[in-house]
């Protein structure tokens, strides 16, 4: 399978009566992803931000070592008291993260509306 | 085959995963050692082996515990095993030294 490439994009916006960081990846996430997600996540100040919402909706593939990221992305925001909603992610990858248990730590949601009320919940 | 498009994407997934077993894993990333895809019809399915120089994995298959990985007290990578079994109906690892091993994985027409 060839591999694209991961693009993410660091955006703030507002949702649910505050200001939130998005993380838009795009692309392909796998073991090689490392720099884009987790450098693009340090780049993000844990003082101010307590709410992220990450985006997959433009993600075409992701493999259990981009899982694994994730999972490293989300350890290192309980660390510092934030919270992360997810959404864009297509049925299958759905599957397959509800597979793993990662919907013990985060909600799986339709799209960007839904994800930003569920910081309201 | 008559596969639906949801069966085609646990395919693919367990296959890449496969694959990337087999570079990583199997042929320790030997860029001189190949890795063979083979794929069989059946009447009821479609059997795809992954071959690589390796001896297999010295590990059986384990669910992810995600509460360990989550508190990083365990690795958070080690789950491409358990996904492949969970998206295919058949999967097996088959060591065949010396010529090194393979895993072999079934995916059935009629299963949804």
């Amino acid at each position: 399978m060839e591999d694209i490439g991961t693009r993410v994009k660091l955006e703030e916006v507002n949702c649910a009566g505050g200001q939130i960081s998005v993380l838009r990846f795009s692309g392909d996430i796998t073991s090689t992803s490392e720099a884009a997600i987790l450098g693009t996540y340090q780049g993000i100040p844990p003082e101010t931000t307590k709410r992220i919402l990450l985006d997959f909706s433009k993600v075409d593939y992701i493999n259990s070592s981009g899982i694994a990221l994730i999972i490293q992305l989300m350890y290192a925001a309980g660390k510092n008291n934030q919270s992360i909603q997810t959404f864009g992610l297509t049925p299958h990858f759905q599957k397959v993260f509800t597979m793993v248990g990662i919907t013990k730590y985060t909600s799986l949601h339709q799209d960007e509306a839904s994800a930003c009320a569920a910081f309201g919940d | 085959m008559g596969f639906t498009q949801e069966r085609v994407e646990d395919l693919k997934t367990a296959v890449a995963e496969a694959c990337i077993n087999a570079m990583e894993h199997g042929n320790k990333l030997d860029a001189s050692l190949t890795v063979g895809v083979i794929l069989s019809v059946a009447s009821d399915g479609l059997e795809v082996k992954v071959l690589d120089a390796g001896a297999g994995p010295k590990v059986g298959v384990h669910p992810p515990d995600i509460d360990r990985k989550m508190h990083g007290e365990e690795a958070s990578r080690g789950m491409g095993m358990f996904l492949i079994q969970s998206l295919v109906d058949k999967a097996e690892w088959v060591s065949s030294p010396p010529s090194g091993s393979y895993v072999r994985l079934v995916i059935l027409v009629d299963k949804q």
